[in-house]
């Protein structure tokens, strides 16, 4: 298969992501850390909230990690299916409001499909409430921190995401 | 040297900000030993001229290709320090900047061992974004330096006046015989009252004598083809046909008055007539009719339209006046449901028919006003929201004024311009800011074919919109990249791997701005990607079911990537 | 049975007629059946229609070999009519070259594939029934509403026996990318047995979110028998309800997910100001 310029990043990297997700998954095991998230910020208004958090010096939990998109409408919902697989328990897509997004309502069709994700994520049992979707509300920093603070309350009811993996090794619930 | 480091790691202490609370010596030591780093330092205030300067010389020095910077937030100092590098020869592309300050310290406080293990992350994930992200493409197209109007009513009048006074050489195309547009079918301007000619007359003037401006009359757009810089436009004037060059394309086709089909019992009783009608009346010589009421907001400001088309009120105060002026004695009543008036100068205008004896009657959707006549009209019924009261209107006219509704498919334009229209058909433009672009770079919009508008404003708008076209065709040449509305570059332009792509059009039927397009390569359907339309915002990427079409600045495996590194 | 008498009427006019050059259908063959392209009018007395054989993704390969003016009649039940709508729209297939002959599907075939559907748009051969709602069906609603933890365990119970033969998506009609995501290590793990569960088959099943015609091709293809079809119901009645959109049922009308909200769900939307999931009932 000729995708020489996606296999170009095979080498050193390859080896150490499954190493590292199954890492992942053994230290949720072992030190019982609080859930974890990856948030997607878009650069024109969510980013400037985490700034702005950063700025005015909000405390917020700790075991979050920002990824910036160019727009929300960006984020594929594989990248969001793939961190849920690595373990990570949250995901956050966060965007401009629907009336306001720079690149002319791009933000309309990430809604859409990640309600439609969302109805996925419901059916398995992963839960629609592990995918945090916000247009417009995270632009000021407080914003940032209460939808940032909210997320992680909703996670920490939630069981950790590699119950999945265990759900799988263990022959528990037969259906 | 192991081929793998390239990555020259500089962690900024940032006047103790940073390294009071992260543990910045072990994240050096961890990073001396990761398999792509090749050095990594710890200095300080980067931000400042002179440790930017010994930075540069430290990266030309090494040899190697990329440079991670951990510091503070681009909203910061970070994007200074950014630019600094690149002026000094260092490519945007072999640059990362991760922000551990406002990103991790300054909300970790607490936490310094959390706050460092973050830090560790999230320069790993950087690493990850730095080895693998390239600078899209940039390609370049000449720009000429002539520009064709489409439209000559005041706001296509008003923009090659402009332009043409700037040296651009202007095609000044109209379908109708003569120009002027919707002003031809009028009696006087709102507000100010002036004579449609008497408001034309500069523009025309120019038009005229301006060598730089060639009017074309009775002739329509038969084709658009090519993309910014150089569009290729083929006119049609009865049999004769023939092609012209543009860099920039201004749509000023205007609007046309909606005809009260069913409603009030127009066309039913003589007497009813629509606002467009009472102005050709009003023209021709003084009116016979004695008591006029005049309905406003037929047919707008309702579920199937709701807007306000702007020039309603303005003009029927005009006539309310006129007529009243005429014949003294005249009963002039106006049902609305508000008067809209923004500014002062319409304020004055709403006051001063008052003062002339014109009557307000204020009535509500859900209760409109009722016609009563056999052949003739003869009475009209209100509701009066004021007073509460049931009126009773004799009356030998009544004048509907209709909203300004878009051109259906604007004469071929929509297909031909591929612009986007909103539901109502008016053509959409930028959000944020751009009032008269539309979504293809090149396109500019102006007068009632973007929302209905009074003249006067069709006439700014024209003028912003030849500005925006001067700027355009000004220069020898328009880089894709440089296309952003925003200050600086897009972000990207998307790259399709033509082997890869199934033709199934996702991207192409996503695209915002319309930028990707099917074509056959060896029989098979691929997708290409035209650069200047494209922004980079990579609403594409996400919907390619393998990926085929990508940001080369921040590609799946990027992300992947990121994911992987994010926890450890 | 006249539903395979029809059928041979049918597939026999086609040809008679000139409307197509070939049949694709179920010939016996020996003990069982197999997919033959019928050229002759004589041949197609050994046409059946039993059992259930979606032949869609077949009609794509065949029609890369055959010559560029051969129409290809196929005998379609209302799922692979309603893929060969998807792979027209999506440049797969030249809808020009295709013939579709319907077939109905019996009660007892739309009971077990929970078809809501099991009619093409026209239909040459069977009666036509009523659609299933899969929410009615007792062992389908455990997989689709119900206690959360308890689903959870329910399928990663099912999940947990796949051992990646790749056969849904091999069979999948919609299924045409080379490369495909799913065997790149960057999406989904290799040499992980049982596989990644989330990974491999929720990346598969929202790929397929707005396109899935529900035909079971990868039920039915699953040698461990896991539900893959009950993936999609949700999002399949989600799209209905919210956007009318039903894949595969109109030739010309894309994903809803492709546009803004002001073309769907409809022009007159009223866009919401801000939005966030915390808020609204998720």
């Amino acid at each position: 298969m000729a995708r020489c310029w996606r296999n170009r990043f095979r080498d050193a990297w390859c080896d150490m992501s499954n190493r590292v997700s199954n890492e992942i998954k053994g230290n949720t095991k072992k030190t019982g850390r609080g859930p974890k998230a990856i948030i997607f910020a878009c650069r024109w208004c969510a980013l400037i909230g985490a700034d702005g958090a950063g700025k005015n010096r909000v405390q917020l939990p700790l075991n979050f990690r920002v990824i910036p998109v160019e727009c929300a409408a960006r984020v594929e919902p594989d990248s969001i299916i793939r961190a849920f697989s690595y373990g990570i328990d949250g995901v956050g897509v966060l965007g401009c409001h629907l009336g306001g997004c720079r690149y002319h309502n791009a933000n309309h069709r990430a809604l859409k499909r990640l309600d439609l994700l969302r109805k996925l994520l419901d059916t398995v049992g992963i839960g629609s409430g592990r995918l945090l979707t916000s247009f417009g509300t995270a632009h000021e920093y407080h914003q940032f921190a209460a939808i940032l603070n909210e997320f992680f309350q909703g996670l920490r009811e939630f069981p950790p995401i590699d119950e999945w993996a265990r759900a799988q090794m263990t022959d528990a619930g037969k259906g | 040297m192991d081929s793998k480091k390239t990555v020259i790691c500089v962690l900024c202490r940032c006047y103790g900000e940073i390294s009071d609370v992260i543990d910045l010596d072990s994240l050096k030591n961890m990073l001396t030993d990761h398999p792509l780093v090749s050095s990594a330092e710890i200095r300080d205030c980067l931000c400042l001229e002179a440790n930017l300067e010994g930075l540069s010389e430290t990266i030309r020095q090494s040899g190697t290709g990329k440079v991670l910077i951990a510091a503070c937030s681009p909203l910061a100092r970070g994007d200074p320090i950014l630019r600094g590098l690149e002026q000094r020869g260092i490519h945007p592309a072999d640059l990362e900047l991760v922000e551990i300050r406002e990103g991790c310290v300054w909300i970790h406080k607490d936490n310094p061992q959390g706050a460092t293990g973050k830090a560790w992350d999230l320069i790993n994930m950087g690493l990850a974004s730095l080895i693998r992200k390239e600078r899209s493409e940039d390609t370049t197209t000449l720009v000429r330096h002539e520009v064709v109007i489409v439209g000559a009513g005041p706001a296509g009048l008003a923009a090659a006046a402009s332009l043409g006074q700037l040296g651009v050489k202007v095609h000044l195309v109209e379908r109708g015989k003569r120009p002027g547009g919707m002003l031809n079918l009028i009696s006087k301007v709102a507000p100010d009252e002036t004579g449609p000619q008497e408001k034309l007359a500069p523009y025309l003037k120019a038009v005229d004598e301006n060598t730089n401006i060639t009017y074309y009359a009775s002739t329509h757009i038969a084709s658009v083809e090519g993309t910014v810089g150089d569009f290729a436009i083929s006119l049609q004037a009865g049999e004769t046909g023939h092609t012209i060059h543009a860099g920039a394309v201004i749509v000023a086709t205007g609007a046309q008055a909606l005809l009260p089909q069913g409603l009030y019992r127009y066309k039913e009783l003589k007497g009813v007539l629509s606002a467009i009608e009472l102005e050709r009346h009003l023209k021709a010589g003084p009116v016979q009719a004695r008591r006029i009421v005049f309905i406003q907001c037929v047919a707008a400001r309702d579920q199937a339209r709701p807007y306000c088309s702007a020039i309603c009120c303005p003009v029927s105060l005009k006539n309310a006046m006129a007529l009243r002026k005429e014949h003294p004695e005249a009963e002039v009543s106006i049902l609305h449901r508000d008067i809209i008036c923004p500014g002062s100068t319409l304020e004055h205008y709403y006051r001063r028919a008052m003062a002339k004896g014109v009557k307000f009657i204020r009535f509500e959707e859900q209760n409109p006003p009722v016609i009563e006549g056999e052949d003739q009209v003869s009475t009209v019924r209100v509701y009066d929201t004021a007073t509460g009261i049931m009126r009773e209107l004799d009356t030998d006219m009544v004048v509907l004024s209709t909203p300004l509704a878009a051109h259906k498919d604007a004469h071929g334009l929509v297909r031909m311009l591929a612009l986007t229209q909103d539901h109502l058909g008016f053509f959409e433009v930028q959000p944020l800011m751009h009032p008269v672009e539309t979504t293809v770079p090149g396109i500019f919009i102006c007068g009632s074919a973007r929302w209905p508008v009074l003249a006067d404003r069709a006439i700014t708008q024209g003028e912003a919109a030849a500005m925006k076209a001067f700027c355009l065709v000004s220069g020898q040449e328009i880089a894709a990249l440089g296309l952003s509305q925003f200050k600086g570059e897009k972000f990207a332009i998307a790259r399709v791997d033509q082997e890869a792509c199934t033709g199934c059009g996702n991207c192409v039927h996503i695209c915002p701005y319309d930028a990707c397009t099917l074509g056959l390569v060896d029989g098979a359907s691929k997708s290409t990607v035209d650069p200047m339309r494209c922004t980079g915002c990579g609403t594409c990427v996400a919907v390619c079911p393998n990926g085929s079409i990508q940001l080369p600045e921040q590609d799946a495996v990027v992300i992947g990537e990121m994911l992987a590194q994010s926890f450890s | 049975m006249n539903i395979r008498e029809d059928a041979r009427r049918a597939a026999r006019k086609v040809l008679e007629q000139g409307k197509a050059q070939g049949v694709l259908g179920l010939r016996e063959a020996g003990d069982g059946v197999s997919p033959h392209l019928f050229e002759d009018p004589g041949d197609i007395d050994s046409l059946v229609v039993e059992p259930k054989w979606l032949l869609a993704k077949l009609a794509t390969g065949i029609l890369k070999d055959l010559p560029d003016d051969y129409r290809l009649a196929v005998m379609c039940r209302g799922c692979d009519e309603r893929a060969i709508v998807e792979l027209i729209k999506r440049n797969q297939l030249d809808g020009a070259k295709i013939h579709v002959i319907g077939l109905a599907c019996s009660q007892e075939q739309a009971r077990a594939c929970l078809c809501t559907r099991p009619y093409p748009s026209e239909v040459a051969a069977g009666d036509v029934v009523e659609g299933v709602d899969p929410f009615q069906d007792e062992r389908a609603r455990t997989f689709l509403e119900g206690d959360q933890r308890e689903r959870m365990i329910r399928w990663a119970t099912e999940l947990k026996r796949c051992v990646k033969c790749y056969g849904c998506r091999n069979s999948c009609p919609i299924c045409v990318c080379v490369p495909c995501k799913l065997e790149d290590d960057l999406w989904v793990g290799r040499g992980e047995i049982p596989a990644d569960l989330i990974s491999f088959h929720l990346i598969r099943a929202f790929h397929l979110s707005d396109t899935c015609v529900a035909c079971g091709a990868c039920q039915d293809a699953c040698p461990e028998n896991i539900p893959l079809m009950l993936l999609q119901i949700s999002m399949r009645a989600f799209l209905m309800q919210e956007y009318g959109y039903e894949a595969g049922t109109d030739r010309e009308r894309r994903s809803p997910m492709l546009s803004d909200l002001t073309k769907e769900p409809s022009p007159g939307y009223e866009i919401p100001g801000w939005v966030d999931s915390l808020k609204d009932s998720v």
